[in-house]
């Protein structure tokens, strides 16, 4: 029997006699958590290792730069970070621009998230960019590009 | 009132339906009511007859006015049905799939109500984040999603007892939400076109399947009702992979139906071509299962 002072977390069977948690603990942890520190940990100074990054973390990381991307350096990011997001899309569908085919709701995905990393949460009005655009992963950079850089008089969405 | 003879799949459900239509006077008929009966399968030759034409005419394709009702293209579909005896693991999997297309989508939304036709929202927002216009709100989605597994757990195989199902009434509380539909009308909505044309989304659990009926105050037949169709099929496939129930039957109930003649003739010629495309297809079918019984001979 644990050594605190809420009976409740054994009566509830949160806990075996030795003091090892039951799966049932995440969902009960606040009843108990206090009491881990003086008497769970079994092997003082172990670090726990790192949470896995969910794969919306590492595609924020993996966008991180690109304020700074020329537009096919963009266009590599959005592939990466679609590869990320989801792992078993097919990117074999190639658009008239020669790039990744995708659909338009990925499209608009995609500049969501680069949207989110710049703060710009509407950076792109997707009411007025052609449809063409939301149609391959090309299109997306260019228009994020247009939008990141508009004093640069770069590429125009088509 | 028209009531289409139930057909298989999405293609002749659209097809017999834009048929009738445009042949009625001005193109247009009150309460024409379509079914398929194994929601989500197409002729696909018949499907390339309209991304054909709607490219043509600048419209959206097949896909992406289906995506308007079910964001496939977000989900990250796992593969596996929900059971009652699913393991811990399964179950995660599956409600992790669900919730990264709730948060793809609340992720999109803010862009996509730049779009003016989608001020008000979407029928996807209002579906999981009610009333649609930003993230936070109600998960409708998931409140039948946990319904419909409640059902399952409790070995319930119908439950017909909210056949009716008022709209305005749908988020009160105290309801039982595994039968209860999927508000996607405001009553604030004012607009006499345009969104939402698709009022009303009813679930009905019965031996075991989960049918759906959806309600449009104007089914547009060219533009819109074969992706519709295509995205209720999705939907419905969603519902049940999540909550373990057998797909049942699509019914949808138009109250105005429009072929959209204004458009011009090649509306006409639409319902042709998808028409020989069908025919061409079922004899190709009829072909192969003869040769198949030869061969087996």
């Amino acid at each position: 029997m644990c050594s605190c002072p809420h009976a409740a977390c054994c009566a509830r069977g949160l806990r075996t006699s030795d003091g090892d948690l039951l799966d049932t603990l995440d969902i009960n942890v606040g009843l108990s958590d206090t009491y881990v520190v003086d008497s769970d940990v079994q092997i003082p100074g172990v670090i726990a290792p790192p949470a896995a990054a969910s794969p919306l973390a590492t595609v924020r990381l993996q966008l991180a730069q690109v304020a700074v991307r020329s537009e096919d350096q963009l266009m590599a990011d959005l592939i990466g970070a679609l590869r990320t997001a989801q792992p078993t899309r097919r990117l074999v569908d190639v658009a008239g621009d020669g790039s990744p085919r995708v659909p338009s709701l990925v499209a608009v995905w995609l500049i969501s998230q680069v949207a989110a990393v710049v703060g710009r949460p509407r950076i792109v009005d997707v009411g007025k960019v052609h449809r063409e655009d939301l149609r391959s992963v090309r299109g997306v950079a260019r228009l994020l590009h247009a939008a990141l850089h508009p004093a640069a008089g770069g590429a125009k969405a088509s | 009132m028209i009531a289409m003879t139930p057909v298989p799949t999405v293609s002749e459900a659209w097809l017999t339906s834009i048929e009738a239509t445009a042949a009625a006077p001005g193109g247009r008929v009150v309460h024409l009511v379509t079914t398929v009966t194994a929601p989500g399968s197409e002729v696909p030759e018949v499907r390339d007859v309209v991304n054909g034409r709607l490219e043509r005419a600048g419209m959206q394709s097949v896909d992406t006015v289906a995506e308007t009702i079910f964001p496939s293209s977000l989900y990250p579909d796992p593969g596996i049905d929900w059971t009652a005896a699913l393991d811990a693991d399964g179950v995660a999997v599956l409600d992790g799939a669900a919730a990264d297309l709730y948060t793809a989508y609340e992720d999109i939304l803010p862009l996509l109500r730049t779009v003016h036709a989608n001020r008000s929202g979407t029928y996807f927002s209002r579906m999981i984040t009610w009333p649609g216009k930003e993230p936070g709100g109600t998960n409708q989605l998931q409140l039948r999603i946990d319904g419909l597994r409640a059902q399952q757990r409790a070995g319930r195989r119908r439950n017909n007892t909210l056949d009716i199902d008022l709209a305005a009434d749908s988020l009160a509380g105290g309801r039982d939400w595994a039968t209860d539909g999927l508000q996607v009308y405001a009553v604030g909505d004012r607009r006499p076109r345009g969104f939402p044309c698709l009022t009303h989304i009813d679930l009905t659990l019965h031996e075991g399947r989960l049918h759906c009926t959806a309600v449009y105050r104007h089914q547009y037949l060219v533009e819109k009702a074969y992706g519709n169709l295509m995205g209720l099929s999705a939907l419905l496939q969603f519902l049940c992979q999540q909550t373990g129930h057998a797909v049942g039957e699509l019914c949808v109930h138009a109250t105005l139906a429009d072929a959209e003649l204004s458009e011009g003739a090649w509306v006409h010629e639409l319902a042709r071509d998808a028409r020989d495309a069908l025919t061409v297809a079922h004899k190709a079918d009829a072909a192969a299962k003869t040769a198949s019984v030869a061969a087996a001979r």
